[in-house]
């Protein structure tokens, strides 16, 4: 009996594992390249948190970045659990690498202002890189994501961001 | 029946009397609690649903938080608050007073509730 469920709870884990592992090239990012992705985008956006809480004194950035924390922080949390239950580790890439590139380079260019002028570009950025991560969620790696519960992880990562999207949305306006 | 038949007669009436006056008490005492009704209000993808609920006052409203991100539920009159309640996580609370009780998530301003109570 044991025998019989220790066979079992292999043929689960690799079906799993089948299911997140890396598919034909022409098919776009795999499973774990998303994820990599995916949390390479959270984590940049938690730097971007702290880099505003250290930075700005203007009350509503400052909700606004430890909303950020919270947030981002419990999607790479939620991400990390499903991995480890799926026994799968994220692949880095080329989207990754890109995603972390354009990040600094941004940094850079926040880290040199002050001020009403760091909340402006804050709240900007943060509206722009809200949309431009929604957008790809949406169009391109949940519909590509192959694993049920992996694409339903994203799905309501995606409710989040969206709710981040409309509150940059409020931010800008209130950092004009 | 003799005088002490009688007594006795008398005592099991008075006996019987008690016995109804403290039941009829009890049910009275009890009566608010067997009536109250309990409720569950999902927070899911930022929303709080129902977003608005009507119940009476000694109900139990419970918020049971679905979404990934935490989030509270606290009164706008700051009268109460859940806390952070992450993924899983609920919170119970029993409403006391009649009137319509405005509520959000004090970490997504924008997600609003209300409690409409009688």
């Amino acid at each position: 009996m044991l025998r019989k469920t220790l066979i079992a709870g292999a043929a689960l884990t690799a079906v799993s594992m089948a299911a997140l592992s890396a598919k034909a090239e022409d098919e776009g990012p795999n499973d774990l390249e998303i994820a990599h992705i995916a949390y390479t985008a959270g984590v940049i956006d938690l730097r971007y948190a702290h880099l505003a809480l250290a930075v700005s004194d203007n009350a509503d950035v400052r909700e606004f970045a430890g909303t950020m924390l919270r947030d981002h922080q419990a999607v790479n949390d939620a991400a990390l659990a499903l991995l480890e239950k799926l026994e799968a580790a994220p692949q880095d890439n080329a989207t990754s690498q890109s995603l972390l590139q354009q990040a600094a380079d941004k940094r850079a260019e926040l880290i040199a202002l002050e001020g009403k002028a760091f909340d402006k570009a804050y709240a900007d950025n943060e509206l722009g890189y809200h949309q431009f991560v929604n957008t790809a969620l949406a169009e391109t790696f949940i519909p590509a994501a192959d694993n049920a519960e992996f694409k339903a992880l994203l799905g309501s990562a995606l409710a989040t961001f969206r709710a981040h999207e409309k509150h940059a949305e409020k931010l800008v306006k209130n950092t004009r | 029946m003799n005088m002490l038949d009688k007594k006795i007669d008398r005592r099991r009436g008075l006996l019987v009397c008690g016995l109804a006056a403290a039941i009829v008490g009890q049910a009275a005492l009890w009566a608010p609690s067997a009536l109250a009704e309990s409720h569950v209000v999902e927070i899911r993808d930022f929303q709080f649903a129902p977003e608005a609920l009507d119940i009476a006052v000694g109900d139990t409203v419970t918020w049971v938080n679905m979404d990934i991100a935490p989030h509270t539920a606290t009164a706008v009159d700051g009268s109460w608050d859940s806390g952070s309640l992450a993924q899983g996580d609920e919170w119970s609370l029993v409403i006391e007073t009649a009137g319509v009780i405005d509520y959000l998530c004090t970490f997504h301003p924008q997600m609003v509730g209300a409690l409409n109570v009688e």
